[in-house]
Parts: C-alpha cells; sequence; structure tokens
C-alpha cells in the first residue's frame, strides 16, 4: 500500500478536488477506521487485510459518499461488512464475542471519537513509563508479532509467565490510560 | 465450560458486582481474546456480559480499543498506512550514540524485581482470595498447560523430526555451526560486529537499542541490530564471516544473539560462495531455519510463509512449526509454511521484470492499479525473486538479462507499449512471459492481430468457468461461475482465442472459446511463432487484484508455472 506522503503525492498532482478531499478525509480518520477493526478482529494480520479492503472500498465507492455524513460513520459501515465476512468465514472461538461487538461497535465507535482520540494522544505517554523489560515484551509481541512461547524461548521464561506478564502489563496501561483519558476518569 | 465451572465464574462475577468492581473473570476473558486464547465456551460467556451488562460493555471496548491502539503504536508506527516503513521522525544528523550494555543488565535488574513483586502479588492473591482458582481445572490454566504441552514453534533437535514428504532426504552433515569469532577489537561495548552496511539509498534504518537511526554506508552492525529497508530502496550486508546478504525493499532484518541474521520481513540474497567451506551459515525466518555451506540462494519471508530459491550449493532447511525438512539444490525451491508440502520444486532462478506503465494521469483507477502492482511487486520479492521494474518507455533490451520471468502489466492505447515491447525483444526471448494486458497478445504473438475476433474486453459476464482444474495454472479452483475478480468495471477483464497448441484454462462464464487464462508451453505453436519459452496469458487488471483476491493466487500459480520451465541439471 501507499505510504501518506505517495497519496498525497496522487492527490495533490490529481485535477480532483474531490479525489484531495477523500485523500484528506481518509488520512484523518484512518487511525479511527484501524482501531474499529482492530478492537474485533484482535490479530494483526488479519487486522490488516481488513483494513486495506475496507479502503480500497472506500476509495472504489467514493463517489456514493454524500458530503454531509461523517466520513468516520460511512468508513465504520464499510467496515463492518469486511469484519463480518471475515469473522463468519474464519469461525474462530472468538465468535461470540466478535458477533456482539459487531452489533454496537461501529454506534459506539462513532460516537465515542474523541473518547479514542484521547486514548491515542495519552497512549504513548503510558507506553513510556512502563520498565523497559515490559516495553520489550510489549514489542516483541506486537512489533515483531512473537507468539508468547517464541518470546518465552528468547527470555528463558514458560510462556505462561510471558501470557501473565502481557496480561499484568495491558492492565497496567489500561489503569494508565483510566488516569490520563478524563471521559474514562468521569465514568 | 462444564456447568460447575460455570456457576463458580457466575458467583465470582456477582461478588465482584457487588463489590463495585469490574469482575476479574472478565478481564481476564477479554485479555486472553487479545491474546487470541480465548475458548469458545469462555467468548460466549463474554459475549453475554456484554450483552447483559453496560459496564462490562464499556470496559471491553476500551481494552480493545488499547489493544488495536498499541497494534497501531507498534505495527503501524503510529500513523501511516503502510504498516512497517513509516519512515520515523529522527534527525538525519543524530549521533549513533554511545552504545551501552544497559539493555541486558536492565532486563536482568527489573526481571528480579518483577519475579520477587510478582510472588508478592501472587502470594496476596492467594492469601486474601484462596478461592481463586490456580489450579488445572481453572480454564485459563488448562489451556495454557495445553499449549506448553504441544509446542507450536521450533523443535530443537532435528533428529526428532520427519522428513518432508515423500522427499528423499540427503541432507548435508553440518560439522561446524557458524558463530562469528569476535575479538576484542572487534567489541564494542558487549556487542560484537557482525558485519559492514552498503547502501543504494539514503532511507535505510538501523534500530539500536530500541532508537531508529539513518544508516550510512560503511556503517559496522552489531547484534541485536535491525536493519530496515524502505520501499524502492536496498542494501548490502558484508558479514564478518564472508557471506554477503543483499537486502530488498521492505525488508526487515535483525541481528539476534552471536550475530545470526533472521529475515523478519522481505527479500534477501544470499552469496556465500566465498565462505569457508567446513562451516555451515544459517539464516532464520518466521517460518524456517536455513543452513548453507557453501553457495547462493534468495529468500523472500511473510508472515506465515517463507520461499527459498537456490542458484548455487544446497541449502538444508527446516520448518520451525514441526521440525520437517528439506533439502534443496540448485535450479530449485521450496515454499515453507504451515500447511504447504516443502518438497523442491525445480525453479528458474533470476529477476522478475515487471513492465508497468507510467504514472502520468493519477485518477482513481490509477490508484487502485498502482496499489495492484504494487501488490505484485511485493509478493514477487516474497516470493524470493529480486524485482526489476521498468516502465513500457523505458524497457530496453538490456533489461531482459538475469531475467527468470517478465511480467507485462496493462497500458493504455496509444502509448506505443507494444513498439516498446518489440523492441526489447520480448516476444523471442526465451524467458517466460505472464502478460495482463490483452492488447500486447499479439505483439508476442499469443493471439492473432484482430479485436473483436482474436481478443477483446468483456462487456458481460465476470464470472468464470474452470477448464481444466488440475492444471497448476488453475490455482486449485474448480468449478463454474467463479468470481475470480472482483472488480466494479467489467470492462477491466478480457478475453482471448489462443491457438489449439494452448492450454485452456478458464473462459469467462458458458463461453470456451473466450480464454481468460491460457498457457503455452515451450515450443508450442502460438500464432505465427513458436512459443520460445512458456507463456501465460491471464486476462485481469491489476485493478482486480487485492492482498487476499483470487487474482493474486492466480498470478502466483503463473509465476511458479512460468519459472518452473527449464531446471538446471538436477
Amino acid at each position: 500500500m501507499f505510504d501518506s506522503e505517495e497519496l498525497l503525492g496522487v492527490a495533490e498532482t490529481s485535477s480532483s478536488a474531490e479525489q484531495t478531499q477523500f485523500t484528506r478525509l481518509f488520512l484523518e480518520n484512518q487511525r479511527r477506521v484501524y482501531y474499529f477493526i482492530a478492537s474485533i478482529v484482535p490479530h494483526w494480520v488479519d487486522a490488516e487485510e481488513i483494513f486495506q479492503q475496507t479502503s480500497l472500498t472506500l476509495w472504489e465507492r467514493w463517489e456514493q459518499f454524500d458530503g454531509d455524513r461523517d466520513f468516520a460513520h460511512w468508513a465504520f459501515g464499510i467496515a463492518v461488512n469486511h469484519v463480518r465476512n471475515h469473522v463468519r468465514k474464519k469461525q474462530h472461538h472468538q465468535i461470540a464475542v466478535q458477533e456482539q461487538l459487531l452489533t454496537h461497535l461501529a454506534a459506539y465507535h462513532a460516537e465515542q471519537q474523541s473518547l479514542f482520540d484521547d486514548l491515542h494522544e495519552n497512549l504513548r505517554g503510558c507506553l513510556d513509563k512502563l520498565p523497559a523489560n515490559q516495553r520489550h515484551i510489549l514489542s516483541c509481541f506486537y512489533d515483531e508479532e512473537a507468539s508468547p512461547m517464541q518470546i518465552a524461548r528468547a527470555e528463558g521464561k514458560t510462556s505462561n509467565a510471558i501470557y501473565k506478564l502481557l496480561k499484568k502489563i495491558r492492565q497496567t496501561l489500561y489503569e494508565c490510560l483510566t488516569k490520563n483519558v478524563a471521559e474514562w476518569r468521569l465514568s | 465450560m462444564p456447568d460447575e465451572e460455570r456457576r463458580r465464574m457466575e458467583t465470582l462475577v456477582n461478588y465482584r458486582k457487588s463489590q463495585n468492581q469490574i469482575p476479574l473473570e472478565w478481564r481476564d476473558l477479554v485479555d486472553r481474546f487479545c491474546s487470541g486464547t480465548i475458548l469458545e465456551e469462555e467468548s460466549r460467556f463474554l459475549a453475554e456480559g456484554m450483552s447483559n451488562d453496560p459496564d462490562v460493555r464499556d470496559y471491553v471496548n476500551r481494552y480493545l480499543a488499547m489493544h488495536a491502539g498499541l497494534q497501531w503504536e507498534f505495527r503501524r508506527g503510529g500513523g501511516a498506512i503502510d504498516p512497517v516503513f513509516r519512515r520515523p521522525e529522527i534527525s538525519r544528523n543524530k549521533s549513533l550514540g554511545k552504545l551501552s550494555d544497559r539493555f541486558p543488565a536492565t532486563r536482568r535488574q527489573n526481571g528480579l524485581w518483577g519475579v520477587m513483586i510478582l510472588a508478592l502479588v501472587i502470594l496476596g492473591i492467594v492469601v486474601w482470595f484462596p478461592a481463586k482458582p490456580i489450579s488445572p481445572t481453572d480454564p485459563h490454566s488448562t489451556e495454557l498447560a495445553k499449549t506448553e504441552g504441544t509446542p507450536p514453534f521450533p523443535v530443537e533437535s532435528p533428529s526428532a523430526t520427519s522428513f518432508g514428504q515423500g522427499h528423499s532426504a540427503e541432507m548435508p552433515v553440518v560439522k561446524e555451526s557458524f558463530t562469528i569469532v569476535t575479538s576484542p577489537t572487534e567489541e564494542k561495548q558487549g556487542r560484537h560486529v557482525v558485519g559492514k552496511l552498503s547502501l543504494s539509498g539514503t532511507d535505510v534504518i538501523v534500530e539500536r537499542n530500541g532508537e531508529p537511526q539513518f544508516a550510512n554506508s560503511g556503517m559496522e552492525l552489531l547484534a541485536f541490530d535491525k536493519l530496515r529497508v524502505p520501499q524502492g530502496e536496498k542494501a548490502s550486508v558484508k558479514l564478518a564471516n564472508s557471506a554477503s546478504v543483499e537486502l530488498g525493499p521492505r525488508s526487515v532484518l535483525a541481528f539476534r544473539h552471536e550475530g545470526r541474521p533472521e529475515l523478519l520481513e522481505g527479500y534477501a540474497e544470499i552469496d556465500a560462495t566465498e565462505h569457508p567451506r567446513q562451516m555451515a551459515w544459517s539464516l532464520r525466518t518466521e517460518m524456517a531455519d536455513a543452513e548453507i555451506q557453501t553457495g547462493r540462494f534468495s529468500v523472500g519471508a511473510s508472515s506465515g510463509q517463507t520461499c527459498i530459491r537456490v542458484a548455487e550449493g544446497s541449502v538444508s532447511v527446516v520448518r520451525r512449526l514441526d521440525g520437517a525438512m528439506a533439502n534443496i539444490r540448485h535450479g530449485f525451491c521450496s515454499l515453507i509454511s504451515p500447511n504447504e508440502d516443502l518438497r523442491p520444486v525445480p525453479s528458474r532462478y533470476g529477476q522478475a521484470l515487471l513492465v508497468l506503465s507510467e504514472e502520468d494521469k493519477p485518477n482513481w483507477a490509477t490508484f487502485n492499479r498502482l496499489i495492484g502492482e504494487r501488490l505484485i511487486d511485493d509478493h514477487l520479492w516474497k516470493s524470493a525473486l529480486s524485482v526489476k521494474v521498468r516502465t513500457y518507455d523505458q524497457l530496453t533490451a538490456d533489461d531482459l538479462q538475469g531475467c527468470a520471468v517478465v511480467i507485462i502489466s496493462v497500458f493504455h492505447w496509444g502509448t506505443n507499449a507494444e513498439d516498446a515491447i518489440a523492441q526489447a525483444g520480448i516476444p523471442d526471448a526465451a524467458i517466460p512471459v505472464l502478460c495482463l494486458e490483452p492488447a500486447a497478445f499479439p505483439v508476442i504473438g499469443m493471439t492473432g492481430p484482430t479485436l473483436g475476433i482474436d481478443y477483446q474486453f468483456n462487456d458481460s459476464s465476470a464470472l468464470m468457468d474452470i477448464s481444466s482444474p488440475r492444471h497448476p495454472l488453475a490455482a486449485g479452483f474448480h468449478g463454474r461461475g467463479l468470481n475470480l475478480f472482483h472488480v466494479a468495471d467489467k470492462r477491466t477483464l478480457g478475453w482471448a482465442r489462443p491457438t489449439n497448441d494452448a492450454t485452456r484454462i478458464a473462459n469467462f462464464e458458458g463461453e470456451p472459446e473466450q480464454c481468460v487464462l491460457f498457457g503455452y508451453e515451450e515450443g508450442a505453436q502460438m500464432f505465427e511463432r513458436k512459443a520460445p519459452a512458456r507463456r501465460v496469458g491471464l486476462f485481469v487488471h491489476p485493478q482486480g487484484v487485492t492482498a487476499s483476491s483470487p487474482a493474486l493466487k492466480l498470478i502466483d500459480a503463473a509465476i511458479q508455472w512460468c519459472l518452473v520451465g527449464q531446471t538446471q541439471s538436477i
């Protein structure tokens, strides 16, 4: 896929103001769309693929977009269909949760956009507060896509310990976000 | 989940609710959803909780959003469309910084503190709430125990493994594993120098101690460094053991302990011809461990798949998933993935020449085409093929040198692309050709020259019938009325009427004379000429290609069929 600069380059050299508009809205909202997809599909490879399909569909159907509507709303609607197809095709153990998430998450994300923007803004700060070894484990799991088993081998620990450590780290991050994201704190 | 276990969990949940807490069990479950270890019954239980309790739903939504945020931060570099290669915001003037050994020391110390704190926490939990099961009856514990019992990843001892299906094993006996020998002058604060870098571009990044920095030609690489090559660039590493590694675009190479290289993603061409014969040299990917004593080979690595093509010598491969082994000799390649037969198959070695249109008029169709062509390009690199990209106006006969296959993508009418193809000598080249452009067929001799009779663009059905499902070009597809190309505009598909010597694989639904996919063997009679090497016609516009589309599988099968052509002596 293109990176942002290339995509903007395509838009800027284009004679069509509509395409530039698409590119602007897409770049503004792509993170929200990705958050939505990755919330339902936890494995990043699947999430990436659905995100790519969604991006292409958005591009293909841009002519159908009603300019009075919210772009993120529209994008979530398209993403829901791609996620639903994926969930039904794969039939993972998570399917019950995924079906439940599908029923309400698009509306939730659309209504709570500022909440997720706050989350994003605070996440890096919370990550910085983690000890180096915990950041390392997170990096192995999320960045290098190592399984807990692989991390366990590399770290000389059991995979059970890595699962527990990952849970602990995520819950620490969650606590940190709860303290920092105003809307979470209020609720 | 047994009824008793379910009742126990419900009791605990109600207890925690009465204490005004988000129940610990749901926290566990949502975390396990993130890790992908949740069981089906637990998933239903969590779904019920979300359905019945808005607090739980909010908690799950936020927790999952945080998980998504972590993926975004780590995998997507915090904001680019491109998942891996967003240029980090770092200064070119940033010094490499003093290397420190804080990495192992800090981790050790933190590890000790972590163990102590964890022990105290566990003790506290056990004392405070002894009813919390930390026993094999806990579904979580059981699942983890199951995972421990059947490790899906590396089998350490090759002796405990079986050879690849039906492959007669001729594993070279590795007498001595390769280890980089360090001297005091080569050591820098506890890390070994593993090689020296030379670059063709300026945006290659080295991550050292987790800090990204732009690399320079001549820079020394150390153990634990990670090298990222962005789109459009290449890098070359001369390793301390005399082997060299050429990295393609969008590649990530990490050096592990003792300097062992691991190709995390992308393409690497390894030249170990100057490597001492008595020592084995190894490269790791997500799926495979490859060892060579002396020779040359290329590797393409992506998630869940590694492809290895051998030009010289032989490479022994162990699939990390199950320890299955294969020996790949020169002129062969092997695909290592969880469900594939890793038996080597004959394959040409060399570059793939991808011929594209100029990017003159950006519009939506162009955007889609460029994405499709980028996917094909990526796919070729990950199939262990070095890719040379040329536009029709750049194409010359010299571009065919060293090519194993030519892929001709679509072009606009009236751009003289046909002349460029002819002048470059592609029609007579003894190199396999995969052609995606209907209008190029007459030039190459794959059909006659008359539009509407010999070839045409489709304006009715986009559905296909597979007429030769057992042929490798069919990529395993079979049946009638298949929607293989998800394109909104049917006119981006076309058909041709090849000669009787062609193998016809797919045609438009109910139209056996309108071939969408066909192939000529080397020497087969085409239109007014014999095929100098294999030729494949596949009428699919790159606009219809996405990462998961059947079109990409068909293109992949066509390329593999082209490469199987003539092989070196076996």
